[in-house]
C-alpha cells in the first residue's frame, strides 16, 4: 500500500517537469517546424508556402557553407577531442608523478566560457597582435600564421580553439573509465606478459565503449549549438567562410527578419544530427544489451 | 534545530529580497518610461542624458534599459511587445526598420503630439517621411547622422607631398605614393558592416549618386548592370593599399590608425570624428572631412525612438511626453553636439558645430544632395552585407559577386 502511494507521489512530482518538457521542448520544436512551411518574415505568419523556404535555403550560398562547416567542424572536433582526450587519459593512467597537476592543467580550459576562449584565441592568432607578430619580433620573418583571417582556413581555427576547450573533459571521462577497470584484468595482463600498447588496444579500450558513447553525445551537442565560440573568434568571417548553422539561424531570426527561413535552417540542422546520431545510438545500445 | 530555523529565516529574507527585486524590475509598476537603447558609448550616453533630464523635468521617471547592440535590444523588445509587457520607447534607425515594426502592428503612433507640436513644419521632408507610416508619425527623430565621410590625416598627406584628392581618380593615384612613403594608405576594418560601408563609398565615388539611389531602391536592371561590376572591380583595386591587420579589426582601432598618423585615409560615418577631436586634432588643419570623393551626395541615417504598442492610457501619455522631450529644440542641439551628429529639426540652433558638421548641413539644406540610407528592409541589407563581405574576403570575381547579389535579392 505504502509503496504504491510512494510511486504515485513520485509520479506526481514529475508531472510539472513533464509538462514543461512537452510544452517548451516538443511544443516549440513542432512550432518551429510549422513556421518553416509559412511565409513568416518579421513576425510569425500562417500563410502556407509548403517547401518553398527549403528550396530557397538550399540555393543560398551562405547556408551551404554553414552546413558544410558543421561537418568539417564537427568531424574534426569529435576526432581530435576523443584522440587527445583518450591519449592523455592513458598517459595519466601510468600513475605518473604530479598527476593532479597535469589533470588540472588539461581540465582548466573547461572552466573558461567559450566567449573568453574565442577572444583569447583570436588575439593569439591575429597576425598583427599574436603569435605571428611575436615570431617576427624574435627574428623569424618568414613565419606566417594567418589562418584566422583566411577564408580557406578560418574554420580550422574554430576547431583548434574548441579542441583546446573540450579535450580536458573527454580526458577525465576516459580516465574515470580506465580507473574503473578491474584490477584482476591488469594482474592477468602482467602475468601473461602482454605489452602495454596491446593491453590497451585489445583489452582495456574496448571496455570503454559506453564512455566513448557518452563522450560523442556530449560533443555532438556542442557541435550543433556552437555559436558563442564562432561569434567571439571569427564572427563567421572572413565573409561568411566560418559560418555555422546556429549563427545562420540566429541571423535570419533576429537580424534579417526572416523567421521562416531561419526555422527551415533549424529543421535541417536538427534532422541532420538526428540522422547521424540515432543509428549510432541504436547500434551501440543494442550491442550493450 | 536552531540552525535549521535560522536557515529558514534567512531563506525567507532572501525570498523577500528576490520578490522585491522582481517588483522593481517589473516596469508596469512604474508610472515612468522604460526606454530600451544601445547608446552605451561615452559620447552617446552623455547625449542621452540630455534627453533624460528634459523628460524627468516634468516629474516623470526614466527607467533605463540599455543593451549592447541593436540586435539584442530589438530581439528583446519584440518578445516583450508580443508578451504584453512593452517598454515605453525603443531606439531605432528610423526608416525601413521602424516601418517594418509598424507594419507588424508592434508600434503606437505619436501623431497627436506631432500635430500639436507641428513636427511637419520643423523636420526636413526626408526625415519626416522616414518617421511616418500610413501618414502618421510612428517615431520621434532626434539626430541625422551622415555616414559617408572620408577622413584624411592632413599632416601625413603633406609630409609625403600629396594634395588632398577631390575626385575618385585623384584619390586612387595618391594611394601608391602614400604606400611608397611607408604608411598604410587606406585604413579598413574587418567587420562586415565596415566592409559594406566601404562598398557604399566606392559605389558613390565610381558609379555615382544616381546608381546608388537605384541600388537602394532595389532596381534589378541597375543591380544587374555593368556598373555593379565596375564598383566591385574598383573595390578590389583598393585591397593592395590596405594592411594585413585589418581582419576582425573594430572601427575604433581602424580610426586610430589615421588619428595617430599610421594611415592616410578612412571611410567612415560622422561618429569617427569624435576620436580626432578627443586627440586634440583640428578639422581642416590636422585632419579633413570630405564627403566621399566624386559623389557630391551625402548619405544620412536618422536616429530616433519608436513607441511600442500599448493600450494603457497612462503608458500612452508617457510615450507622448517622451516624444515631446526628444523633439525639444534645445535638447536636440545639445545632444547632437555631444554625439557629433546633427539635430533632426531644421530650426534647432547649429551654433558651435565644427566645420565638418557645417559642411554636412549645407549639403543637407540643398535637399537634392541628400539620400536617406535606411530605405531597405533588413533582408535586403543582409544580402548586400553577405555578398560584399564575402567578395572582399575571398578571390571571388566581380561577375560572380554581381550574380550572387542578384540571386540573393531574388530569393528574399
Amino acid at each position: 500500500m505504502q509503496s504504491r502511494s510512494h510511486v504515485m507521489a513520485s509520479q506526481l512530482v514529475l508531472v510539472p517537469t513533464l509538462i514543461i518538457v512537452v510544452y517548451f521542448l516538443w511544443g516549440f520544436t513542432l512550432y518551429t517546424g510549422y513556421l518553416s512551411f509559412t511565409d513568416s518574415k518579421f513576425l510569425p505568419s500562417h500563410k502556407w508556402l509548403g517547401l518553398k523556404q527549403y528550396e530557397l535555403l538550399w540555393s543560398n550560398p551562405r547556408w551551404k557553407i554553414a552546413y558544410a562547416n558543421m561537418f568539417i567542424f564537427g568531424g574534426l572536433y569529435l576526432f581530435f577531442c576523443v584522440l587527445f582526450g583518450g591519449l592523455f587519459a592513458i598517459l595519466l593512467d601510468q600513475r605518473i608523478r604530479l598527476e593532479n597537476f597535469f589533470r588540472t592543467t588539461f581540465l582548466y580550459p573547461m572552466s573558461l566560457s567559450l566567449v573568453v576562449t574565442g577572444l583569447a584565441w583570436q588575439w593569439m592568432l591575429n597576425p598583427s597582435l599574436g603569435l605571428q607578430k611575436l615570431a617576427h619580433e624574435m627574428g623569424f620573418h618568414e613565419f606566417t600564421l594567418d589562418w584566422v583571417v583566411s577564408s580557406k582556413y578560418a574554420i580550422y581555427t574554430v576547431v583548434l580553439a574548441a579542441v583546446w576547450h573540450g579535450t580536458g573533459l573527454i580526458m577525465v571521462l576516459f580516465l574515470a573509465g580506465l580507473r574503473a577497470v578491474d584490477k584482476d584484468i591488469w594482474k592477468s595482463i602482467y602475468v601473461e606478459g602482454i605489452p602495454a600498447w596491446r593491453a590497451y588496444g585489445a583489452i582495456i579500450l574496448p571496455q570503454l565503449r559506453p564512455i566513448l558513447l557518452a563522450a560523442i553525445l556530449l560533443l555532438t551537442f556542442n557541435v550543433v549549438r556552437s555559436f558563442d565560440l564562432v561569434v567571439a573568434l571569427t564572427s563567421g568571417g572572413p565573409g561568411f567562410a566560418s559560418d555555422v548553422p546556429a549563427k545562420f539561424i540566429y541571423d535570419y531570426f533576429f537580424a534579417r527578419s526572416n523567421i521562416a527561413r531561419g526555422a527551415a535552417a533549424a529543421v535541417c540542422t536538427v534532422m541532420t544530427v538526428l540522422l547521424i546520431i540515432l543509428p549510432y545510438l541504436y547500434l551501440e545500445l543494442r550491442k550493450q544489451k | 534545530m536552531s540552525s535549521l530555523k535560522k536557515q529558514i529565516s534567512v531563506n525567507s529574507k532572501f525570498a523577500g529580497f528576490v520578490a522585491g527585486i522582481m517588483l522593481i524590475c517589473t516596469p508596469n509598476l512604474w508610472a515612468g518610461g522604460d526606454v530600451v537603447h544601445w547608446w552605451v558609448g561615452d559620447a552617446e550616453s552623455k547625449a542621452l542624458k540630455v534627453i533624460v533630464d528634459e523628460f524627468e523635468r516634468s516629474g516623470s521617471k526614466w527607467l533605463d534599459t540599455p543593451h549592447n547592440d541593436s540586435e539584442a535590444a530589438h530581439a528583446s523588445v519584440k518578445s516583450r511587445v508580443i508578451g504584453g509587457n512593452p517598454p515605453a520607447a525603443v531606439l531605432m534607425v528610423v526608416g525601413a526598420s521602424s516601418k517594418e515594426w509598424a507594419e507588424g502592428g508592434l508600434l503606437n503612433d505619436v501623431d497627436s503630439v506631432a500635430k500639436s507640436e507641428n513636427w511637419d513644419s520643423v523636420l526636413p521632408d526626408g526625415v519626416a517621411s522616414a518617421s511616418k507610416q500610413g501618414g502618421k508619425y510612428i517615431a520621434a527623430p532626434i539626430f541625422i547622422s551622415t555616414v559617408n565621410w572620408r577622413y584624411a590625416n592632413l599632416s601625413l598627406l603633406r609630409s609625403v607631398g600629396v594634395d588632398e584628392p577631390m575626385s575618385w581618380g585623384a584619390f586612387m593615384t595618391s594611394l601608391p605614393r602614400i604606400q611608397k612613403a611607408g604608411y598604410i594608405p587606406l585604413a579598413v576594418g574587418g567587420q562586415d558592416w565596415q566592409e559594406t560601408l566601404l562598398f557604399d563609398h566606392v559605389a558613390l565615388g565610381v558609379a555615382g549618386a544616381q546608381y546608388f539611389r537605384e541600388l537602394l531602391d532595389g532596381n534589378m536592371n541597375t543591380i544587374d548592370s555593368e556598373d555593379t561590376i565596375r564598383v566591385f572591380t574598383a573595390m578590389r583595386a583598393l585591397e593592395p593599399f590596405t594592411d594585413a591587420g585589418k581582419a576582425g579589426r573594430s572601427w575604433g582601432d581602424t580610426n586610430n590608425l589615421v588619428i595617430t598618423g599610421k594611415a592616410g585615409y578612412i571611410f567612415m560615418g560622422d561618429w569617427a570624428k569624435g576620436g580626432f577631436l578627443q586627440a586634440n586634432k583640428t578639422p581642416g588643419q590636422d585632419f579633413s572631412c570630405k564627403i566621399s570623393p566624386g559623389s557630391g551626395m551625402v548619405l544620412t541615417a536618422v536616429d530616433g525612438f519608436a513607441f511600442p504598442k500599448t493600450s494603457s492610457g497612462a503608458d500612452q501619455a508617457t510615450q507622448g511626453k517622451l516624444a515631446s522631450a526628444m523633439m525639444n529644440k534645445d535638447v536636440q542641439t545639445k545632444a547632437a553636439l555631444l554625439k557629433g551628429a546633427l539635430p533632426a529639426r531644421t530650426d534647432a540652433s547649429t551654433e558651435g558645430f565644427d566645420h565638418c558638421s557645417q559642411n554636412a548641413l549645407v549639403l543637407l539644406g540643398s535637399g537634392s544632395a541628400a539620400l536617406h540610407w535606411n530605405v531597405r528592409d533588413s533582408g535586403f541589407k543582409g544580402v548586400l552585407k553577405d555578398v560584399v563581405s564575402q567578395f572582399w574576403n575571398s578571390d571571388m570575381s566581380p561577375e560572380q559577386a554581381r550574380k550572387m547579389l542578384v540571386d540573393g535579392i531574388k530569393q528574399l
